[in-house]
């Protein structure tokens, strides 16, 4: 483990050091070229490998690589019908905007999304709003992307024992820093992280993040193909993993506390995390570190999973457990909500859980995720940026048939290689978003090749940083540009741009830092939300805005407003009903399909009851009009908004 | 007004893609409905539960190709 940590710790100063590399070469070329439209668009110059890995990469967040494993760990098989609309997405994402998108922006050199709401609408109120919540939701966005790279970081390294003392230096230097109550690794991997991102995202501009977005989407594809050749091979081939699979009934998880017949030694006893041992005749493993401070007896509830499939119990058996220096009474077992008992739930749908009695993913969440992905996608702002900047339609076609094929070699194959880790790390189910490290670590050192361990989990830690960086950006592209460029300072020079710029993005990482710091409960609720919320806001605006000529400014505000709306009034209902973070899902369906719904009938209405658009402003958007209405609109069409 | 003949090829393969993700979405989850919420013991094929070889895997494979020739051939350079 020591060797591989420090190859690890070796890997992550490569990566670190070739990110920096291509932010410098990135600020180079910029320093030619004009600022706004290359630091925020690089120069709409994309190619096609630059415009498929970085829309891939930057849809592949943290979750896909820490959130995704950990549900394909707990829940099994049936995470590949839930990821299943990926699919489909570089299709959904890139085509039903991609051409439009680009020749709109093309034309009127919009740098934004609001820049192609307000030139479409002539609506400062529309273009302000869409800021507003842009800005907003990314900002949210953000903190759980820091958290969830800084809890990569703390596990990638939190071993190495340079970057221990250095993390423990830092408490003791800033002893501000402790008052949050995070451990040391953890706040160390933020504070490197954010430096880090906000660093080259700030000096190299939007071509620095399409840069290391494309080294990124190599490292995560080529740490996910290694993976699956190797879990495989180890596991002896994907009839066996699913043999083992199908006996497999779900563990329990509870709690227990380790007493010592006398008093702990200076420094106390400790218990690692992922220790197996036996109390009452049931096979457990600790899911955290068990600790007897020194001159007591006791330690506290410790979280554990008892392995209760006959089977692996066997074979975890055969190998010797480690003598503990304090013995374990159990607390509490709690059997799973959906499974408990069952062989093979692992195989089929709905899938086990530990709290909801209808299992994970019930057919109606099935079909809305279905929906989720590939409406969420294409809606993301983000995603819709990078189609303004690729050269031409030819680059957007290639790059779709490049995307397919990507996505396909990384997320099916992710499925069956966390799938596979059920049969070769068992036991952490109270902790399954260790998963990604921990198999990383027993792929290479069963193979091996500890050094292997680096590359594998440099990919988590890419598909982190290839979202963040892209989000802090188009926030800063909203305040700069939206807000200070049309609202306050139309004339501002390209040095005032280029400080304003600069500042915003610095003051971004700040807070989301500040944020990350005081880590928010349920980061994949927040990721899921704030994704959701950007989609319903601006997918039927925009999609509408491009495809609809007599679509016009009421119905774009109505759509947004309603879609928006719908979507968060689920979301307080459900708070509300159920105290939690769960939403009302009228009908089974996730609160995204019926933000669009309401979201598409409220553009309807609003556009039946609106203004018809300007000539010039369909002159610009769908070509020459042929009718003699004054206003371009057919007499027909203006007289009933359709 | 008559939008510009480009528009109306855009707006044509939109719904092209859109028919698209609606058969998936129909194939994936009208199988799957039937095959992976069934509670009898999982039959497998090459190795994976036949519901995700005929309900997932193979429509993947499908959609894949699909967007590949509908990007490089279907969609029109203007």
């Amino acid at each position: 483990m020591s060797s591989s940590a420090n190859v690890t710790l070796l890997a992550f100063l490569c990566y670190t050091a070739a990110v920096l590399g291509l932010a410098w070469l990135s600020h180079r070329t910029r320093a030619k070229r004009s600022f706004v439209s290359e630091y925020f668009l690089s120069s709409r110059s994309l190619g096609v490998i630059a415009l498929a890995l970085t829309f891939g990469a930057t849809s592949a967040s943290a979750g896909s690589f820490a959130g995704f494993p950990s549900l394909i760990y707990a829940h099994g098989w049936v995470l590949a019908l839930w990821i299943a609309s990926y699919m489909i997405f570089p299709l959904c994402g890139m085509g039903l905007l991609g051409k439009r998108l680009s020749h709109v922006a093309h034309k009127i050199e919009a740098i934004t999304i609001p820049d192609v709401l307000h030139a479409r609408f002539e609506s400062p109120a529309l273009a302000l709003l869409s800021t507003i919540l842009l800005a907003l939701l990314l900002c949210v966005y953000l903190i759980p992307q820091f958290t969830l790279a800084a809890l990569i970081m703390e596990q990638l390294l939190g071993s190495v024992p340079v970057y221990q003392e250095a993390a423990y230096a830092l408490q003791r230097a800033v002893p501000m820093l402790a008052s949050t109550g995070g451990n040391p690794e953890y706040i160390l991997g933020l504070l490197v992280f954010a430096v880090l991102v906000v660093l080259y995202t700030t000096f190299g501009g939007f071509r620095a993040v399409v840069w290391t977005d494309i080294l990124q989407g190599f490292v995560m594809l080529a740490g996910v193909l290694l993976m699956l050749v190797l879990a495989l091979n180890q596991v002896g081939g994907l009839g066996r993993a699913s043999a083992a699979m199908q006996a497999m009934q779900p563990p329990r998880l509870g709690t227990v506390s380790f007493a010592s017949s006398t008093p702990a030694p200076s420094g106390g006893l400790r218990i690692a995390t992922g220790t197996w041992f036996k109390a009452e005749g049931h096979l457990l493993r600790t899911g955290e570190p068990a600790i007897i401070q020194e001159g007591s007896t006791t330690s506290g509830a410790v979280k554990v999973t008892q392995i209760t499939t006959e089977e692996e119990i066997a074979r975890i058996s055969t190998q010797p457990l480690p003598s503990l220096p304090a013995e374990a009474h159990i607390i509490e077992l709690m059997p799973y909500a959906r499974g408990d008992g069952a062989r093979g739930v692992y195989m089929r749908a709905p899938g086990p859980s530990p709290t909801d009695a209808n299992g994970f993913l019930p057919l109606g969440l099935a079909a809305s995720f279905f929906a989720f992905w590939a409406l969420s996608g294409t809606g993301q702002p983000g995603n819709m940026v990078r189609l303004m900047a690729f050269t031409g339609v030819g680059t957007l076609k290639r790059a779709i048939a490049s995307l397919s094929v990507y996505f396909a070699l990384i997320y099916f194959p992710l499925v069956i290689i966390f799938c596979c880790a059920r049969v070769l790390a068992p036991g952490l189910d109270h902790t399954p978003d260790r998963i990604m490290p921990a198999m990383a670590y027993l792929l290479a050192d069963g193979a091996g090749i500890p050094w292997l361990a680096g590359l594998l989990i440099a990919a988590p830690f890419a598909a982190a940083m290839s979202t963040v960086d892209s989000f802090i950006l188009m926030i800063t592209s909203s305040v700069v540009r939206d807000v200070y460029q049309r609202s306050i300072r139309p004339s501002a020079s390209a040095h005032v741009l280029r400080s304003m710029s600069y500042v915003v993005t610095l003051a971004i990482g700040f807070v989301a830092t500040l944020g990350a710091l005081y880590p928010p409960q349920f980061l994949q609720y927040l990721i899921v939300f704030t994704g959701g919320g950007l989609a319903v806001a601006f997918l039927a605006p925009v999609t509408l805005g491009l495809y609809w000529p007599c679509f016009n400014k009421r119905g774009a505000i109505a759509a947004m407003v309603a879609g928006i709306g719908t979507y968060i009034t689920l979301y307080i209902a459900g708070f509300l009903a159920f105290g939690g973070t769960l939403p009302v899902r009228p009908l089974g369906l996730d609160p995204l399909i019926w933000g669009f719904v309401a979201s598409l009938l409220a553009a309807a209405i609003g556009t039946r009851f609106g203004r018809p658009n300007h000539t010039q402003v369909l002159e610009t958007f769908f070509g020459a009009p042929t009718s003699g209405s004054p206003t371009g609109v057919d007499d027909s069409q203006a007289a009933t908004g359709t | 007004m008559r939008p510009h003949p480009s528009v109306l090829r855009a707006r044509r393969e939109a719904v092209h893609i859109l028919i698209a993700w609606a058969v998936c979405l129909i194939w994936t989850i009208g199988y799957c409905a039937v095959f992976a919420y069934d509670s009898e013991p999982v039959r497998l094929v090459w190795g994976l539960p036949s519901w995700v070889v005929f309900g997932v895997a193979l429509p993947w494979v499908a959609a894949t190709l699909f967007s590949v020739w509908y990007g490089l051939r279907r969609i029109a350079d203007s």
